[in-house]
């Protein structure tokens, strides 16, 4: 089918509208977040990470030509291919891996240090898309079917473990959502939610409150039952679950306070309540919140925060870009980051669903929930609603390895997005 | 239209809902999120302060205080190096008060100007302007340099700096820079610290780095209005751990002599560079380590240490080991030995060995060879004992620890490089150019060690720097001096080679330097240089080992002077260039150095014994007074008595004041050393009770160091 067509024809202009202008935000705090007023650098100086972003987003630019290049079939075809190469990568920084930050993560290539995990999102959404596209494939025939899934996800986010990027791993439960569209039964990511509520609840409040609250609502449950349904195992269903429930938290609490240290127990405890370990654990999550809560409405203004100056914020370029936003352009400023993720995931969403093939669809679907999950983790982490687990900001945060893969995942996505009207519908 | 999964209305209605369920939980967390914001920039609370008031007003970080450096000194007591406190003066420009600037700006302008001179009057007052305007800062360097302590409390007493009303906002943030007292002296043995991480760079300060540094400490601090920090009581806080004294065995006096006259001889020769290491024989403690490197034509500097990790062809120092082995081997007597050293030239296996003297030396003994230095004496005599059986030869160098590196605790040393018969580069003539100094690398401190032993009867002794790590006054680490408990060779071997060394003084090589009134013992050695692997004939390192005084050796020191310039091949071998730094350095140590003098045999006289009491004119008077004796003649400050008869004692004066010796016979140590330290000298002593002999006679005239030892008894 061969047409006459530029380079960005059919492209969604919302999506790539938000896409640069979180790039061009990410780009100025991050030299806001960098800078110094006792000595001032340019934003174009390369010795900073401001200058080095420059460089990165400019090798980005050439790496979206060359995806809008490619025919939108390669990734179809190739999608195995490149899970391979992901997967080799992954095995390969065990061995010849450099040590950055204390994770055993990075390949150097000349100056360059790349990170693997990153793009492993990449190779296991074009895999999981590629294998839900054969027609033949359901999830809701049988259990069978998940095996290849859990393959697929399983061994990248082990060999993601081994080299010891947790926080990375963790992203790969992003692909719940496609799962969930997809037609996983929803009780298995509605326990998974429970459970991670229950645990976060144990930690936070007496677990004989907690029991009481299970007793009550299980008690409810039973007494609205439709008797047909008690009757048919309904009654025994709603015990066993509650007391499954009860087991966990009493587990979760006995684990905790029994048999763990006290230093280990503290670490556990500031992930849910940063106060209460103000000095240690706890101090990034204050730091970040002392900076975000300073901006108030409209904040301190370009280049006149503090908090970040004085270098209070760790990793104030990658993880805590987030804070920089919030103490220099206030309430305001991170509301329009919040309102700008949404609606490019809400937009992402949307341009999966009209999709005419099942592999664009899920494809799709898998490149929002991973937006959404980093977008989640993050900016909660830096206000004090989610445990801090260091992943990047994406566009935001410092980074190459991030920028590129980030951008990588939308572009491939875009593209295939703007071959959908010679696309012949599957579905 | 057939669905993938299932296909049918419902399944397509399921679908839908499954979409909007996704949709609905996405939206749920974002109104999440924008509640928290809310809640964390509008209401949200630390320690009870909404968090822009907490941080605009103060708060918390960790700092690092330094550990202070520990000092390194000499064993005189001489601090070598020192951290001393520098300041940067800063102005927090927004902590004074409105009428306070707008009335002392100007003064401060006018003292910046004056004192710094940085930029003009208007630049100054622009800067501090602009930044009390300015939103962003409010801090200003004032000086981009540090300044000293005295310089600081001189800026004490400026507007903003001195305590007023209204004002404030002066800094000063202290900074430690590292200070050598005695700089350049030995520079490069004491050593200096990178200036990026502050960690030691070369010598003392490299090797004792883990002592010196210390551990930073770490405090918990509240940052408050104007940049401030505040200490806040904390368990945190962990207090620095001062770094430790080291305490080296160098010897200022001694590094001085060594220094002053390696630098006239270089200056004088216009040599390539030089280095002197004198070490104290029975200890091998190291008073003096100097090196000196040409700059250019007037200027030597400490550049690098040639006594540690300068390793050249040590040339006819080597002769020492090679006569130790043959004598060791053969137990021959060295003056019944004949070597017949022909016309001073022959051949082994196409190598030309000739000695320096033109003609030769004919037939002269074992001794001789050593004391004339001839290289045709020593090949003859390995030929004949050793050519056959090379690795006994190595074997004694082993043994006379000349293969490896001397141990002393300092890093960079250069371990020697002495081949063996396994190395590709051994060839059968190697034996015959390592018998004199070839074909081996030896740093100078490596040679010294070996003349050491030998000074030390045979005993090796392992140079030392340092004697004690301390912290305060107290002792941490004492370090001990090793000596070896078997001698490198049989005591008739030493003694031969001793008698030798002396001999090379005495009627040798070195005959230029034999002194009057002590002996020295030693070798000279030339060699030609090792440029590209290529001897250059004109370029020698020319240098003398030995030990003072001969007899009862205290020290051994080693001169190493390279390239020299203007001089005759005969001359240089004839030890004209190193041999008199050594001599004077020698001279200089014996002078300053009394212990080592011979005591002057007098019998003390019938009269000074007769002496009862010498003192303070006033102190006796009261003590005759109590014990009813002969009153004393009034108005004399120094007295003496001598009994006469019982209860009858005769007073005389004692006058001292006179420039030159004084008579100090009868005296208590106390007064003795008043009146000897008023004038000057330095005092050495031994024994108790009353003066009975004095190194110095009475009414000498003495210029110069003026050292006395007292005899006391």
């Amino acid at each position: 089918m061969a047409r006459n067509q530029t380079l960005t024809q059919n492209l969604d202009w919302i999506a790539v509208l938000i896409y640069i202008l979180c790039v061009m935000m990410g780009w100025f705090n991050i030299y806001a977040a960098v800078y110094s007023p006792e000595v001032p650098t340019s934003i174009f100086d390369m010795a900073h990470n401001a200058g080095k972003q420059l460089m990165w987003i400019g090798t980005t630019i050439l790496l979206i030509i060359a995806i809008l290049v490619i025919d939108h079939k390669f990734y179809d075809t190739f999608a195995y291919i490149i899970y391979g190469i992901v997967l080799l990568m992954l095995v390969a920084v065990l061995f010849i891996g450099a040590d950055i930050n204390g994770s055993h993560s990075w390949i150097k290539i000349g100056a360059f240090s790349i990170q693997p995990a990153e793009f492993a999102k990449l190779g296991t959404s074009l895999a999981l898309a590629k294998y839900l596209s054969d027609p033949t494939v359901s999830l809701t025939r049988s259990w069978k079917e998940y095996l290849p899934i859990a393959g697929f996800v399983g061994v990248p986010s082990l060999l993601i473990l081994v080299s010891n990027e947790t926080g990375s791993m963790l992203v790969f439960a992003a692909f719940a959502i496609m799962l969930y569209r997809e037609g996983l039964p929803g009780i298995i990511p509605a326990v998974g939610i429970i459970m991670a509520i229950l645990v976060v609840m144990t930690l936070l409040v007496s677990n004989w409150f907690i029991v009481a609250g299970i007793v009550i609502i299980a008690g409810l449950i039973i007494w609205f039952m439709p008797k047909t349904t008690r009757r048919q195992g309904g009654l025994l269903a709603t015990l066993v679950v509650a007391f499954i429930m009860m087991g966990v938290v009493i587990g979760v609490d006995f684990f905790i306070n029994n048999i763990l240290q006290k230093h280990q127990r503290s670490r556990i405890m500031v992930l849910v309540d940063p106060d209460s370990d103000p000095r240690g654990a706890g101090w990034n999550v204050i730091q970040s919140k002392i900076a975000i809560g300073s901006g108030r409405l409209i904040g301190k203004g370009f280049l006149e925060g503090t908090q970040t100056k004085f270098d209070f914020v760790p990793e104030q370029s990658t993880d805590f870009i987030f804070c920089t936003v919030g103490e220099e352009h206030g309430f305001i400023g991170a509301a329009i980051v919040v309102v700008l993720f949404m609606g490019l995931i809400a937009r992402l969403v949307i341009l999966a669903e009209r999709q005419r093939t099942r592999f664009a669809r899920v494809y799709g679907y898998c490149v929002a929930g991973i937006m959404f999950f980093h977008f989640m983790v993050n900016i909660g982490m830096t206000i004090g609603l989610m445990p801090v687990i260091g992943i990047p900001l994406p566009f935001f945060s410092y980074g190459g390895s991030s920028l590129w893969s980030f951008s990588i995942l939308l572009f491939i996505f875009l593209k295939i997005d703007s071959q959908r009207p010679y696309t012949l519908s599957r579905t | 239209m057939k669905s993938s999964n299932g296909g049918g209305q419902n399944n397509k209605q399921a679908l839908i809902t499954r979409a909007r369920t996704v949709a609905f939980f996405l939206g749920l967390f974002a109104v999440g999120v924008f509640a928290k914001l809310i809640h964390v920039q509008f209401y949200e609370t630390f320690k009870g302060k909404k968090w822009s008031a907490y941080a605009e007003q103060n708060d918390l970080k960790l700092d690092t205080i330094p550990a202070m450096r520990g000092n390194i000194y000499s064993s005189d007591g001489s601090l070598l190096a020192t951290s001393l406190p520098y300041y940067y003066v800063g102005l927090d420009v927004k902590a004074s008060s409105e009428e306070y600037f707008n009335e002392h700006v100007d003064d401060l302008v006018d003292l910046l100007v004056r004192n710094f001179g940085e930029y003009s009057a208007e630049r100054y007052r622009q800067r501090i302007t602009s930044i009390r305007r300015s939103k962003r800062s409010r801090y200003l360097r004032l000086k981009s340099r540090e300044i000293s302590y005295l310089e600081r409390e001189k800026v004490l007493s400026w507007p903003f700096f001195r305590r007023e009303k209204g004002g404030g906002g002066g800094k000063f943030e202290t900074v430690y820079r590292r200070y050598e007292p005695f700089m350049p002296m030995a520079d490069r043995t004491i050593g200096g610290l990178n200036p990026r991480t502050g960690k030691g760079w070369v010598g003392v300060e490299a090797s004792f780095d883990t002592k010196l540094s210390g551990r930073n400490g770490v405090e918990l601090v509240e940052r408050v209005e104007g940049g401030v920090r505040i200490p806040v009581g904390d368990e945190l806080n962990i207090r620095p751990e001062p770094g430790l004294d080291v305490y080296t065995t160098l010897d200022m006096n001694f590094q001085d002599m060594a220094e002053s006259a390696l630098r006239r001889t270089l200056l004088q020769y216009q040599a390539d560079y030089g280095c002197v290491i004198v070490m104290e024989v029975a200890t091998g403690e190291i008073r003096a380590m100097a090196n000196l490197t040409k700059r250019s034509d007037q200027d030597y500097r400490e550049v690098f240490n040639y006594a540690l990790a300068g390793s050249t062809d040590p040339g006819s120092t080597f002769k020492l080991p090679t006569m130790m082995a043959v004598l060791e081997e053969t137990g021959l007597d060295p003056n019944r030995e004949w070597v017949d050293t022909g016309d001073g030239l022959v051949h082994y296996r196409r190598v030309k060995i000739e000695d320096t003297k033109r003609g030769g030396h004919g037939k002269i003994t074992a001794r001789e060879v050593m004391e004339k230095s001839s290289n045709v004496g020593v090949h003859l005599l390995m030929q004949k004992y050793f050519y056959h059986q090379p690795d006994k030869y190595l074997q004694y160098l082993k043994k006379f620890h000349l293969t490896t590196p001397t141990g002393i605790h300092m890093k960079g040393e250069k371990p020697p490089l002495i081949r063996d018969r396994s190395s590709k580069q051994w060839s059968r003539t190697s034996l015959t150019f390592m018998s004199y100094g070839y074909e081996l690398q030896m740093t100078p401190l490596q040679t010294l060690t070996l003349y050491n032993a030998v000074a030390n009867n045979g005993y090796w002794v392992r140079p030392m720097m340092v004697r004690q790590i301390r912290s305060a006054e107290e002792v941490v680490d004492q370090l001990e001096p090793y000596v070896e408990e078997v001698p490198l060779c049989s005591p008739k071997t030493i003694r031969n080679v001793q008698e030798m060394l002396e001999g090379v003084v005495q009627r040798g090589t070195a005959r230029n330097i034999s002194a009057s009134h002590y002996r020295i013992a030693g070798k000279t050695g030339t060699a030609q240089k090792l440029v590209n692997g290529q001897y250059m004939v004109g370029r020698y390192s020319t240098s003398f080992a030995g030990y003072f005084p001969a007899d009862k050796p205290k020290y051994s020191c080693i001169v190493v002077i390279d390239s020299p310039r203007g001089f005759s091949r005969e001359q240089l071998y004839a030890g004209s260039v190193a041999a008199p730094v050594f001599k004077e350095i020698a001279d200089r140590i014996y002078a300053y150095d009394i212990t080592m003098h011979k005591p002057i045999h007098r019998k003390p006289t019938e009269a000074a014994k007769m002496v009862q009491w010498v003192g303070k004119g006033a102190e006796l008077k009261a003590i005759s007074k109590a014990l009813d004796l002969t009153p004393l003649p009034e108005g004399e400050e120094w007295v003496q008595g001598t009994v006469v008869a019982a209860g009858d004692v005769r007073w005389q004066a004692r006058p001292v004041e006179r420039p030159d010796v004084p008579d100090l016979s009868g005296m208590a140590l106390r007064d003795a050393l008043y009146i000897l330290e008023n004038k000057g000298f330095r005092v050495s002593f031994k024994g108790a009770g009353k003066v009975v002999d004095q190194s110095l006679p009475p009414g000498s005239k003495v210029s110069g160091q003026k050292n006395i030892l007292l005899t006391l008894q």
